[in-house]
C-alpha cells in the first residue's frame, strides 16, 4: 500500500476522525443502556466469585474483562464503562480504512465502502456502546485484514495475529463463532488447495494453517474457559428463532424501517448474495488477484450454512444484534465481486445503491441516544434529579423491573449508598421514590404520587 | 519456633537420609546421570530404600527415634565419605535464560505458598485419618501394630515409613513436608526429562502445569502418598528412556527398585512393574541386534529381583498377618476373618461411582474447573488434553500418551481426581510436545494455568467445596499462633480429644460409624466400614432400624435321625444371606444347643457362632454376594432326631434355601426347600442387647454423629440403650455404654 494522499483519502481520514469524535462524545454524554447496566450490575460490579458463578449470553466476556479493568483503573463513569468499546471502535475504523485502501484504491468506490462499513447505525452504536459486538466486529475485521495481508506478503506472524484476533472476536461475542469459524475454514481450505498464489510459486511457503486454527482456539479458550464454566444451555439459547427474524431485525436497526417489502427484499437479496458470493468465490478461487472475492464470498455463504446447521442440529438460536458481522460481510462481498467484473454498469449501479443507502444512514445518523437504550435515554437526568431530591437521606426506591439495572448502575455511579439496594421485584411495597416505566405508570394514580421527572420512557415519582 | 525447627529438621533429615542412600546406590551402580537429574533420582531411589529399611525396623519393632537418628547420620556420613573426590557430574545443555527465569519465578511463587501450607498443622482428611493414624500407631508400638485391624492398616505403607522417620523428630507437619518434597521433585524431574531429550519447552510447560495444578498441590502438601506414587512412576518412565539409550543393566536395577517402591507406596501403582517389563521386552524385540550377547532374561532378572525385594515387606506382612497378601483387596480369593469380601465389593463400587454427576460430559468439567464432585481439579488447561494427540507424530509423544493411558487405568477404580495424578505428568508433557510448534501457545498457557490456579484466584470459580489449598496460614505455620484453633477449624471432631483421652482407658477402643482424625487421638477407633469388627458392631447397632428380627423361616419335614443338618442356598444373587439364629426342633421343642455341636458355614465360617448365640442383635452373614452352596450347618456328636429347622432372620427374599441332612454314608441329601414364613413381634430389650453385644466385642465407647441412623433413637432412649453421653461437640456425640 503506497503512502499516497488523494482528495478521497483525505476526505476519508477526516470523516473517520470525525466519526471517532462523535463516538467519544456519545460515550461521554449518553445515558447507560439497559444492556450495559445489566452487564455492569451482574458481571462487572460483583466480586469475581459472584460474577463467575453464572453466565448468560449478555455477558460479552472480553468486554466485561476490559471494562472491569477500565472501571477499576478510572472511577466509574459512562466513559470509563465505554472506553474498551471506544478503543475497539477506533480499531475498527482504522481497519476499515486500511482494508478499503488496500482493496478498493481511492476514489468514489473507496469512499462508498468506507461509508457503508461505518455509517450503519448498528455499527455506529457498536463502536461506543459498552457491549461486545463492536469489539468482536473490530477483531473479526482485523483478523480478516491480517489474513488478506499475510497472503499477499507471506508473513506467518500476521497470520498468527489474525488467529488471535479471531479468538478475541469470539471471546467478545459468542455470536461471532460462526463467522470466525467460517473464515478460518475457508482460509484453511483455500490455502491448502494451492489456491494461494504464493504457495503455487513457492510450495515451501504454505501458510501454517494448524497454527492459525490453534491460536484462534487457544485465544478463545483462555478467555472463555472459566466464564463458560457455569453456562447453561437455557441461558445460552437466547436469540432469534429464525434467520428471517435476524435479517428483519438487522434491517430495522440499520434502515429504521420495518416495511415488509424491504425486509423481504433484504432476505431475498442475502440469499442471492450468498449464492452469488459462493459462485464468485469458486470462480476466483485460484486467481492471483482474487483473494478478497474468494474469501468474502465463501465466508458469507459458509457463515449462513453454519448458522442454519447449528440451528437445525444443535438447536442454537440465530443471533440478533450479534449478526452485525453480516454488514461488512455483505458489503465486502458485493463490492469485491462487482469491482472484479470490471462492468461499468454494475459499478454505477453499485455506486447508486450505495449513495441511496448512505443517504439513508446519514439522515438517520444517531448523534444522540443509542438504539438499544432509547426508552431510557433520560435515565441519567432522572438519576441526577433523584440524587438531588433524596439528598443524604436513607431512601427506599422502587423501580420497574426493566429500569432496575439502570438505577442500580447510577446508584453505584453516583455513589449513593444512602439509596437502599434496588431489588428486582414487583412494586408491591411502599417506597420513598418510584422509578417507573410506562407499564407501571398506573401506580402514580393508585398511590397518588407526585411526579418529579418524566420523559418518554421513565417517570420519577415521590 | 523450636517446634518449627523440629518440624523442618524431621523433614530435612528424612530427605537427607534418602538422598544419601540414593547417592550410595547410584554410585555403587555407576550410573551416568546429569547433575540435576542425579540428585532427584538419588532422592527418589533413596526414599525407596529408606522406606524398605524402616519397614524392616517396624517388623522387628525397633522403630525408635535413636535408631533413625544414629542410623541416618551413619548413612549420611557414609555418603559424604564416598562423595569426596568423586568427579563432578555434567550439567544439562544450557537453555535460554528467560525460560528458566520465568519457570523459576512461577515455581518459587507457588513453592512459597505451598511450603507454608505444608508446614501448617496437618488437617487433611486422610492424612489426619489413616495415613498419619497408622504412623502414630507405629510410633507408639515401635513397629507394626498387629492388633489393630483396619483396611487402611493393611494397605502398603511405603510413604508412611518415611513419614514415621520424619514424625519421630517433627511430628505431623514433618511427615507432610516429606510428601511436599515429592511435590517439588516431580516437576523438576519433568524439566530434567525435557532438557535431556531436547524437549525443554515442553518440559518447562508441563512442569508448571503439574506444579500449579490445584489437586496435585493440595495432595502434595498433605500427608498423603499420591505424589510419591506419581513421582516414582514418572521416575521409572524417565529411566526407561535413559535405559533405551544406554542399555545399562544397572539402570534396570534402579528401575526395578523404583517399580517395587511404587507398589510399596500405593497399590494403584501395580502397573508400574508390568509397564517396565513390557518396555524391556518390547525394546529387546525391536532391536535384538543391539547387544545380542545379553539375553532378555538377564535384563528381566535385573528388573524383577529388586522390584520383588521392595514389594516383599508388604506382601509378606499381609500374608503372615492376615492370610491375604493383597489385603484389603481380593478377599474372596484369600478369605480371612479380618475383612469381609462383600464389604470390599461395596466399598470398591462406591469408589467407582461418580456421585451427583448428571452427564458424562460433566466429568471433564469437574476434573478441570469445578472439582466439587471429584474432590479436586487439575486446572482449566487440562481441558485441552485432546490436543495432546498432536504429540502422536513424535516418538516421545507416543510414549508419553501410552504411559498416560496405562497409568490412568486405576482411576477407573476410583473416581477421585487424585487417582489421575500419576497419569497427569505424561499428559502434560504430551500436550507440551503437541503444542510446542504453535507460536506463543506454551508461554500463554503456562501463564494462564499459573494465574487461574493461584489459590486465591482458584476460589473465585471452582466449586466452594472443591478440595484445594484455600488459605495462606503463614502465622500458624510458623507457630506464631496456636495450632489448636486451626486444627479445630478444619477437624471439628478433635474437640472431643480431651474427653476421649480422659474417659477411655488406655488400650480400650472406641466405635465410630465415620472416620475420625486418628492421628491426633491417642486411642484406637474402630470404624464401621474398615474391618470385620467394625461391620459387626455396625450390624449390632443397626438391629432396631435396619433388620428387626421379626421373621422366621420354618422348614418342616418328616422326622429324621441324622448326624448333621444344614441349610444351603442354591441361588446366585448380589445380596448377602443373613441368619440371626438357627434353631433345630423335634416335635415342637428346640434341641438344646451343645458345645459339642460342630458349627460350620461357608462362606465366612468364622462368624457362624453368631447364629447360635441366642442373641438377635448378632448375625451370621455371608458378607458377600450369595452364591450357590452357601450354607450354614450343624454336625452333632451323635445322631439326633429332628423334624424342623428354623431360621430367624430378616429374610433374604432372593435366596433359594433348602434343608439337607447328613446320611450315614457321608452324603448330604435335600429334604425340603419350602419354608413357612412366620412374622412375629420382635423381642423387647433389643437396644440393651445391642449394647451388651458391643461390650462383648470390647467396644464400650461410641462416637455418634447427628446424621447417624441410630442417633435419634439413642438420644430419645438412652436408658433403654444403657448409654451415657459424656461429651458433645460440633454434632458428634461421645457415649459410654454403661
Amino acid at each position: 500500500m503506497e503512502p499516497t494522499s488523494t482528495a478521497s483519502i483525505k476526505t476519508a481520514r477526516w470523516f473517520l476522525a470525525g466519526l471517532l469524535a462523535v463516538n467519544i462524545y456519545r460515550a461521554m454524554t449518553q445515558s447507560v443502556t439497559p444492556g450495559e447496566a445489566w452487564n455492569y450490575d451482574r458481571f462487572i460490579r460483583p466480586t469475581w466469585a459472584e460474577a463467575l458463578a453464572s453466565f448468560d449470553i449478555n455477558n460479552h466476556v472480553l468486554n466485561t474483562l476490559l471494562v472491569r479493568i477500565s472501571t477499576a483503573r478510572f472511577h466509574l463513569t459512562e466513559l470509563s464503562l465505554r472506553l474498551p468499546s471506544l478503543l475497539a471502535g477506533a480499531l475498527y475504523l482504522w481497519v476499515v480504512f486500511r482494508m478499503a485502501r488496500r482493496w478498493f484504491g481511492d476514489g468514489l468506490v473507496f469512499l462508498a465502502v468506507i461509508g457503508l462499513l461505518t455509517l450503519n447505525p448498528l455499527v455506529i452504536d457498536a463502536m461506543s456502546e459498552a457491549r461486545g459486538y463492536g469489539m468482536a466486529l473490530a477483531c473479526w475485521m482485523c483478523a480478516f485484514e491480517l489474513i488478506l495481508e499475510s497472503v499477499q506478503s507471506f508473513n506467518p506472524q500476521k497470520l498468527n495475529l489474525a488467529g488471535m484476533c479471531l479468538g478475541l472476536s469470539v471471546a467478545a461475542s459468542l455470536a461471532f463463532a460462526a463467522p470466525a469459524c467460517a473464515l478460518l475454514c475457508v482460509f484453511l481450505v483455500w490455502s491448502r488447495s494451492g489456491a494461494n498464489a504464493l504457495v503455487r510459486s513457492a510450495p515451501w511457503a504454505r501458510p501454517p494453517g494448524r497454527a492459525l486454527a490453534l491460536i484462534f482456539f487457544l485465544t478463545a479458550f483462555v478467555l472463555l474457559a472459566i466464564p463458560l464454566n457455569h453456562a447453561e444451555w437455557k441461558t445460552l439459547s437466547v436469540g432469534a428463532t429464525s434467520l428471517r427474524q435476524t435479517i428483519n431485525a438487522l434491517i430495522e436497526l440499520s434502515l429504521g424501517t420495518s416495511l415488509k417489502v424491504i425486509s423481504a427484499s433484504a432476505r431475498v437479496g442475502l440469499a442471492l448474495l450468498a449464492f452469488a458470493g459462493l459462485f464468485a468465490s469458486v470462480r476466483y478461487w485460484r486467481r492471483r488477484d482474487g483473494e478478497i472475492v474468494a474469501l468474502t464470498g465463501a465466508t458469507l455463504s459458509l457463515t449462513l450454512v453454519f448458522l442454519m446447521a447449528a440451528h437445525r442440529w444443535l438447536h442454537t438460536p440465530f443471533p440478533q444484534e450479534g449478526a452485525i458481522y453480516l454488514i461488512p460481510l455483505t458489503v465486502l462481498t458485493v463490492t469485491a465481486t462487482i469491482l472484479k467484473r470490471y462492468n461499468k454498469t454494475a459499478q454505477v449501479a453499485f455506486l447508486f445503491v450505495s449513495a441511496v443507502l448512505l443517504g439513508r444512514y446519514v439522515s438517520a445518523f444517531p448523534f444522540g441516544r443509542y438504539a438499544a437504550g432509547g426508552q431510557f435515554s433520560g435515565a441519567r437526568t432522572l438519576a441526577k434529579t433523584l440524587r438531588t431530591k433524596a439528598g443524604r437521606g436513607d431512601v427506599r426506591i422502587g423501580a420497574s423491573p426493566a429500569a432496575e439495572p439502570i438505577l442500580s448502575y447510577y446508584r453505584t455511579r453516583y455513589r449513593q449508598g444512602n439509596w437502599q439496594p434496588i431489588e428486582r421485584q414487583p412494586l408491591t411495597g411502599v417506597y420513598d421514590y418510584y422509578v417507573l416505566t410506562p407499564a407501571d405508570t398506573a401506580l402514580i394514580e393508585q398511590r397518588h404520587l407526585h411526579v418529579l421527572y418524566r420523559d418518554a420512557g421513565l417517570t420519577l415519582a415521590q | 519456633m523450636r517446634e518449627v525447627a523440629d518440624i523442618l529438621f524431621g523433614a530435612l533429615f528424612t530427605v537427607a537420609v534418602s538422598v544419601a542412600l540414593g547417592a550410595l546406590l547410584v554410585a555403587r551402580l555407576r550410573l551416568t546421570l546429569y547433575r540435576w537429574e542425579a540428585a532427584l533420582i538419588e532422592f527418589v531411589a533413596g526414599a525407596g530404600c529408606l522406606s524398605f529399611l524402616t519397614a524392616i525396623l517396624c517388623t522387628l519393632h525397633i522403630a525408635r527415634k535413636g535408631v533413625f537418628q544414629w542410623g541416618g547420620l551413619a548413612v549420611i556420613a557414609l555418603a559424604l565419605w564416598q562423595a569426596r573426590g568423586a568427579p563432578r557430574r555434567k550439567s544439562f545443555p544450557a537453555i535460554p535464560l528467560t525460560w528458566m527465569a520465568t519457570f523459576g519465578l512461577i515455581f518459587s511463587a507457588f513453592f512459597i505458598y505451598y511450603f507454608f501450607n505444608a508446614l501448617a498443622p496437618e488437617v487433611s482428611p486422610d492424612g489426619s485419618g489413616y495415613h498419619l493414624g497408622n504412623v502414630v500407631r507405629m510410633w507408639r508400638n515401635h513397629g507394626f501394630s498387629w492388633s489393630y485391624l483396619s483396611m487402611y492398616a493393611y494397605l502398603s505403607q511405603g510413604t508412611e515409613m518415611l513419614f514415621l522417620v520424619a514424625f519421630a523428630f517433627g511430628r505431623h507437619s514433618s511427615a507432610a513436608l516429606v510428601h511436599f518434597t515429592y511435590l517439588c521433585t516431580l516437576p523438576l524431574l519433568m524439566v530434567c526429562w525435557g532438557r535431556r531429550f531436547g524437549l525443554e519447552k515442553a518440559g518447562l510447560f508441563a512442569a508448571i502445569l503439574i506444579f500449579a495444578s490445584p489437586v496435585i498441590a493440595k495432595d502434595g502438601i498433605s500427608a498423603y502418598n499420591d505424589l510419591a506414587v506419581a513421582t516414582l512412576i514418572y521416575a521409572v518412565f524417565y529411566l526407561l528412556q535413559v535405559w533405551d539409550e544406554s542399555k545399562s543393566s544397572n539402570l534396570l536395577i534402579i528401575i526395578g527398585l523404583l517399580s517395587g517402591s511404587a507398589y510399596g507406596v500405593k497399590y494403584t501403582a501395580f502397573l508400574t512393574l508390568p509397564f517396565a517389563i513390557a518396555w524391556v521386552c518390547f525394546s529387546h524385540r525391536r532391536s535384538p541386534a543391539v547387544q545380542p550377547t545379553r539375553p532378555l532374561l538377564r535384563d528381566l532378572l535385573c528388573l524383577l529381583i529388586p522390584a520383588l525385594l521392595m514389594v516383599s515387606p508388604w506382601i509378606l506382612r499381609n500374608w503372615f498377618w492376615l492370610g491375604n497378601p493383597f489385603a484389603p483387596f481380593f478377599n474372596s480369593w484369600f478369605p480371612n476373618p479380618y475383612y469381609h469380601a462383600g464389604m470390599e465389593r461395596i466399598y470398591a463400587e462406591s469408589l467407582r461411582q461418580y456421585a451427583g454427576i448428571k452427564h458424562n460430559w460433566e466429568i471433564p468439567l469437574q476434573l478441570t474447573l469445578r472439582g466439587g464432585l471429584v474432590s479436586g481439579i487439575f486446572g482449566p488447561v487440562f481441558l485441552l488434553s485432546p490436543l495432546a494427540l498432536f504429540a502422536l507424530r513424535f516418538k516421545f509423544g507416543r510414549r508419553l500418551l501410552l504411559a498416560a493411558l496405562v497409568f490412568a487405568i486405576p482411576a477407573y477404580l476410583n473416581t477421585g481426581s487424585r487417582f489421575l495424578i500419576p497419569s497427569a505428568p505424561f499428559l502434560a508433557l504430551a500436550m507440551g510436545i503437541g503444542l510446542a510448534e504453535v507460536p506463543g501457545a506454551l508461554p500463554v498457557l503456562t501463564l494462564f494455568q499459573a494465574l487461574v490456579c493461584w489459590p486465591p484466584v482458584l476460589s473465585t470459580y471452582c466449586d466452594p467445596w472443591n478440595w484445594r489449598i484455600s488459605s495462606f496460614p503463614s502465622r500458624v505455620a510458623l507457630r506464631l499462633e496456636s495450632a489448636q484453633p486451626y486444627i479445630l477449624k478444619n477437624l471439628p471432631d478433635l474437640a472431643l480429644k480431651v474427653p476421649i483421652e480422659l474417659e477411655v482407658p488406655r488400650g480400650e477402643r472406641i466405635f465410630s460409624f465415620a472416620g475420625r482424625p486418628q492421628a491426633y487421638i491417642d486411642r484406637d477407633i474402630i470404624v464401621s466400614y474398615e474391618s470385620t469388627l467394625g461391620n459387626l458392631a455396625q450390624d449390632i447397632l443397626w438391629t432396631l432400624q435396619v433388620h428387626k428380627p421379626q421373621h422366621a423361616q420354618h422348614f418342616k419335614f418328616l422326622p429324621v435321625t441324622t448326624r448333621g443338618v444344614r441349610v444351603v442356598n442354591i441361588a446366585k444373587r448380589t445380596e448377602f444371606w443373613t441368619v440371626s439364629e438357627m434353631r433345630l426342633r423335634s416335635q415342637g421343642r428346640e434341641l438344646p444347643r451343645s458345645p459339642a455341636w460342630r458349627l460350620r458355614a461357608w462362606p465366612n465360617g468364622w462368624e457362624v457362632p453368631l447364629a447360635f448365640d441366642n442373641s438377635y442383635t448378632t448375625r451370621w452373614s455371608t458378607w458377600e454376594a450369595m452364591a450357590p452352596h452357601a450354607r450354614i450347618q450343624v454336625e452333632f456328636p451323635a445322631a439326633e432326631r429332628i423334624d424342623e429347622v428354623v431360621l430367624e432372620c430378616e429374610p433374604a427374599w432372593t435366596a433359594r434355601l433348602q434343608v439337607e441332612i447328613l446320611l450315614d454314608s457321608g452324603r448330604w441329601v435335600a429334604l425340603t426347600d419350602t419354608p413357612e414364613l412366620v412374622k412375629s413381634d420382635f423381642p423387647a430389650g433389643l437396644r440393651r442387647a445391642a449394647t451388651r453385644d458391643m461390650k462383648a466385642l470390647g467396644l464400650r465407647f461410641l462416637l455418634i454423629n447427628d446424621g447417624d441412623m441410630v442417633y435419634e433413637d439413642m438420644k430419645k432412649y438412652p436408658n433403654f440403650w444403657g448409654v451415657t453421653q459424656l461429651a458433645e461437640a460440633n454434632g458428634t456425640h461421645f457415649y459410654r455404654i454403661d
